[in-house]
């Protein structure tokens, strides 16, 4: 079980990573885009991820097969993680949008020979370690 | 042509990743069909955990299967950048800087369990806190925005 999870996600990162090389598509480039040269090329990619999950979402409730429960939207804004939620978000959207891309950018462009972007991974890595090491032990008992 | 399209990018790529947390509703958790920082946690972790002692969080399958959407990603791109005659080794931004963007990327996006990839997700699967993170996503694009603006 475990070998066929680990194939599926293979596959699904090795169809990101071939589309997204053809397409050149970012998540968070889109509304940068949209907004430096008002070009919506990659804005209607993120658009139509976005309505493609939502609909399969819709068959998945509507079928009961995966029915997602969340908290409503005022309770989730009002808790700690809520805000860090927000916070977190904006941060990743200012370091991204500077850095050239998101995550998955980066990997496609990795993939396409862009060696700055070996760098951005080993600070992406050396990243997850410092979370382990020391950011999870300051957000102890705020969430 | 239909590969080239971003299009055609969200629709596939939504659709396999529906696909996965189809197959797999059972194991993995919610709207994880595809997402970087969290898989590239997962396969950290998968390494670290085997090699040395050092317990690092991850969830439960995680312990067993191996996650590797970061090395399809990659390879994904090396084999389409090869056909499309476009892989060239080059170097463009300052290399500290991008280490240190990395760096920040990654603990933020721990810090929410998301990467942008994975907050349209969340929302599309009807995560409010993932909502909360679009929100503050587009706003620190637009920050950004506003800043790169000012410096040019």
């Amino acid at each position: 079980m475990a070998v066929i999870i680990s194939l599926a996600f293979l596959a699904v990162g090795f169809l990101a990573g071939f589309l997204g090389q053809n397409s050149r598509m970012c998540f968070v480039g889109g509304f940068r885009d949209f907004l430096l040269v008002r070009d919506t090329a990659l804005l209607e990619g993120l658009m139509a991820f976005f309505a493609t999950t939502w609909l399969v979402v819709l068959v998945f409730r509507l079928t009961g097969v995966i029915a997602p429960h969340y908290p409503a939207l005022t309770d989730a804004a009002l808790s700690a993680f809520g805000v860090a939620s927000v916070v977190g978000g904006l941060l990743i959207g200012f370091v991204s949008t500077l850095s050239g891309g998101c995550p998955l950018r980066h990997h496609v462009l990795l993939g396409q020979g862009r060696l700055d972007s070996g760098t951005y991974f080993l600070g992406f890595y050396a990243g997850i370690f410092i979370y382990f090491r020391l950011v999870v032990f300051l957000l102890k008992g705020l969430f | 042509m239909l590969k080239r399209s971003p299009i055609f990018f969200g629709v596939a790529v939504a659709l396999a990743a529906a696909a996965l947390q189809l197959a797999f509703r059972n194991d993995i958790p919610l709207a994880y069909g595809i997402c970087t920082v969290c898989h590239a946690r997962d396969l950290f972790s998968w390494i670290v955990n085997h090699l040395a002692k050092f317990q690092m969080d991850s969830p439960g399958f995680a312990s067993q299967a191996l996650v590797l959407t970061p090395v399809g990603l990659v390879a994904g791109s090396f084999v389409a950048s090869k056909s499309n005659a476009e892989f060239k080794l080059s170097h463009q931004s300052n290399p500290l800087l991008m280490f240190l963007c990395g760096a920040l990327v990654s603990i933020f996006g721990l810090v929410i369990m998301s990467c942008p990839t994975r907050i349209i997700l969340r929302t599309a699967f009807g995560d409010t806190l993932g909502f909360l993170a679009a929100a503050g996503l587009f706003a620190g694009i637009a920050l950004a925005v506003f800043v790169m603006k000012r410096r040019t």
